[in-house]
């Protein structure tokens, strides 16, 4: 080849690889630290290749360890003092560690860090290319840290391993990469829904915070409760220990179907709403009680008007108790659990719904009864 | 019961003790102790209605304790006793721990709750733990039994051991003075108004009147005290608990009376109705009546409760294994007892223990 020849072809490699570069630059504007390197590279040779066709004559000199003149100090140029840092981009610090913290959660405003197996790990892998990082350890029971350069970005999924019983309540979430925390939920119930989520109440009533924290506080011992009217030796009602009051700390905005949706999500069993209205004859909470597909034939959601008062207290008490058992009946037959354990939640429900007065308690009994005939329960024992 | 004249700061003790003398606290299990916790404040500053709540309770409970009629409930003795230094429980579980932690006087049965402002007035949840104690044969148990002829025992007990009251509304006007039972005036008379002192940490009652009871101290001295509002403002909370003692102690005439209470009761949920029907059944079996009425008036309440099913298939045992009736009748009870487990395989697992061994009993398949 000759000389000219030569030229012509560095000139041609110059300008199509320049060329390349314009259009991986548009397709990768948040290069990797890898990707930054090798473009580069690319970038310095394709930039020396254009500078042999340029004449005059070009002396570069780095500390004392380089001098090159021509096409390769162009090159030398274009490599080692970054055009890219020109832009103002901080390309220089691609390789500089960053930390995300991750905080597993108890779903809820509680934010309960939930104490996982000290065996436990987090899995993350992109979700762009399908590559892991390294499995981080859990430490105090819910926290971990992972290191990426600061110019990471795109999106992550997370697994979680050796966690038994707990799981992800998203597992199919994906998380930032670009960001400095993630709070990921975990529950010890998946697949199943046992959360009761209260949604802060509003209205004008006096005493609406007191109210609502007794509210509040009725429906935690309640949950808690659930397990002992069941038969302490018998295990498969265990899960029921997991029936959890989360407040969520805000007021309920959504549309019915964001409500399903979230209903879906969260692992909720009920999702519990409330506005006070207050009266000449005294305050009134309007609950609103939404079960999703475990309403059945209650209405969703289930609206009870309670007057706050020493003497509708345990008539407040009962149709949150029967609201729950039913919802957790409903809930066991979607699981295909033992007919007699949906039995068992139906009793319970219509012990305690028998006894509320007023339309509630009414649309409660029949919506129990026809379930119980859904059940199979014996309508009829000779005796 | 050294602990017990230690005073109010360690242990206190109410003690109705009628058959054995004073000096036989140590642990007996002819005895049913039944303690009152402190009750938990539901919002904060209800701390003193909550100790008041359990001192009024505590006191009725007591009043309900007698000596038992039956020749088996003679040697028995019924004991209340009341701790404020323990944290209030506010679950079954921590209302476990509190009873495992009284030494002295290891309770079967624990009355805990909480008081809650609510509305304009002052509420309280009451909750009963009837603890089984010994896990491979727990306490009450073998409440109602039947022994067939081939040997096969069966038997039914306490229908259920977590029970929750209705809230009661606590009047402002019981016993506004008192703050604990050690406070009660010692009177010399039931009806004068010259006065002992106060009973202190510890007394029995010798006799116990409709508003007063005649007591003794542990000095020997014997006075009256009065409760004139506390028996006329008695729950379903004191009948019932004062019921499973008299069951527990074999006084079937007892606990019959407490638990009709109970059961004609407006106020009293469904579900301690129907177990106030059970034991009105326990009480007939056991006194040579008829179980059959409280039976189907429990059955009547709740039609598709497993526990129910199992008494009524007990009444059946019950009597078959009477041997009194001829084998035409005793093959009619085998038939409804086969139809009734059939009917109400719903209701039960099918590895429920019980009906497994009444199933293997009837040469019934699964």
């Amino acid at each position: 080849m000759s000389k000219s020849q030569e030229k012509i072809a560095a000139f041609a490699f110059g300008v199509v690889f320049v060329i390349v570069l314009i259009v991986l630059a548009i397709s990768f504007p948040n290069p990797t630290p890898f990707q930054y390197t090798t473009f580069r590279i690319i970038l310095a040779l394709a930039a020396g290749g254009v500078a042999v066709m340029i004449p005059g004559f070009l002396n570069f000199k780095v500390a004392t360890w380089l001098r090159a003149g021509g096409a390769l100090a162009v090159f030398a140029i274009v490599y080692f003092k970054s055009p890219a840092q020109l832009t103002g981009v901080n390309v220089s610090d691609a390789s500089a560690p960053r930390q995300i913290s991750i905080a597993l959660h108890r779903p809820g405003a509680d934010a309960e860090c939930p104490r996982l197996p000290a065996s436990a790990q987090i899995k993350i892998t992109r979700v762009q290319d399908g590559s892991a990082f390294p499995p981080l350890n859990i430490v105090a029971g819910c926290k971990a840290t992972l290191a990426v350069s600061a110019s990471t970005t795109g999106l992550a999924k997370l697994a979680l391993t050796g966690a038994s019983p707990y799981e992800l309540l998203k597992p199919d979430a994906t998380y930032q990469l670009d960001t400095t925390s993630w709070e990921p939920s975990v529950t010890d119930t998946p697949r199943m829904h046992l959360l009761v989520t209260l949604f802060s109440y509003t209205g004008q009533c006096e005493n609406l915070q007191r109210v609502f924290d007794t509210f509040q506080t009725i429906l935690r011992s309640k949950a808690q409760s659930l397990r002992s009217l069941f038969a302490t030796t018998d295990h498969r009602y265990d899960y029921l220990s997991s029936v959890n009051v989360i407040p969520t700390g805000q007021t309920l905005n959504m549309s019915p179907a964001e409500i399903r949706t979230y209903w879906q999500d969260n692992g909720a069993l009920e999702i519990l709403s409330g506005l006070c209205i207050g009266r000449p004859d005294g305050d009134v909470m309007r609950s609103s009680i939404f079960s999703g597909p475990l309403s059945g034939s209650l209405p969703e959601p289930l609206v009870a008007d309670l007057k706050i008062s020493e003497t509708e207290f345990a008539t407040t008490r009962d149709i949150y108790t029967a609201a729950m058992l039913y919802a957790l009946a409903r809930e066991a037959q979607s699981r295909e659990l033992e007919q007699d354990i949906v039995i068992s939640y139906l009793s319970r429900a219509h012990d305690v719904a028998f006894q509320i007065k007023g339309d509630t308690g009414k649309a409660l009994v029949v919506a129990i009864e026809a379930s119980l005939t859904i059940a199979g329960a014996p309508t009829n024992l000779s005796q | 019961m050294t602990r017990m004249f230690l005073g109010r700061f360690k242990f206190l003790s109410l003690l109705l003790l009628l058959f054995n003398p004073i000096a036989a606290f140590a642990f007996d299990p002819r005895q049913v102790v039944i303690s009152v916790a402190p009750f938990a404040a539901g919002t904060v500053g209800n701390e003193e209605v909550g100790k008041r709540t359990s001192t009024i309770l505590n006191l009725q409970i007591w009043q309900t304790l007698r000596i038992p009629t039956t020749p088996e409930g003679r040697n028995t003795k019924g004991v209340v006793t009341w701790d404020f230094d323990s944290r209030p429980p506010t679950t079954f579980l921590e209302a476990e721990r509190y009873a495992a932690a009284q030494t002295d006087q290891e309770p079967a049965i624990v009355l805990w709750g909480r008081a809650w402002h609510y509305g304009s007035g002052v509420i309280v949840e009451s909750f009963l733990s009837i603890r089984p104690g010994d896990v491979s044969k727990p306490y009450g148990s073998d409440l109602l039994s039947a022994k067939l002829s081939d040997g096969t025992t069966f038997s039914v007990g306490i229908p259920r051991r977590q029970i929750d009251f209705e809230p009661i509304i606590l009047k402002s006007e019981i016993m506004p003075e008192l703050s604990e039972p050690a406070g009660l005036k010692l009177y010399k008379s039931s009806k004068g108004d010259e006065t002992e002192g106060f009973v202190g940490d510890y007394f029995k009652a010798l006799e116990q009147g409709p508003d007063s009871a005649k007591v003794v101290l542990p000095n020997g001295t014997q006075g009256w005290i009065r409760l004139p509002s506390l028996s006329r403002e008695r729950s379903e909370v004191v009948d019932f608990s004062g019921g499973i003692v008299r069951i527990l102690r074999s006084d079937w005439s007892g606990a019959t009376q407490l638990f009709q209470r109970v059961a004609t009761n407006a106020h009293a949920p469904t579900a301690v109705k129907v177990d106030s029907y059970l034991y009105l059944a326990i009480a007939a079996a056991n006194s040579g009546g008829d179980p059959a009425p409280w039976l189907r008036k429990a059955y009547d309440l709740n039609p598709y409760s497993k526990t129910i099913l199992e008494y009524l298939c007990m009444d059946q045992l019950r009597q078959l294994a009477q041997r009194t009736s001829d084998k035409q009748d005793q093959e009619a009870r085998i038939r409804a007892l086969t139809e009734l487990v059939r009917q109400g395989k719903p209701l039960y697992s099918a590895n429920d223990p019980w009906f497994v061994s009444l199933k293997k009993y009837l040469q019934l398949a699964d």
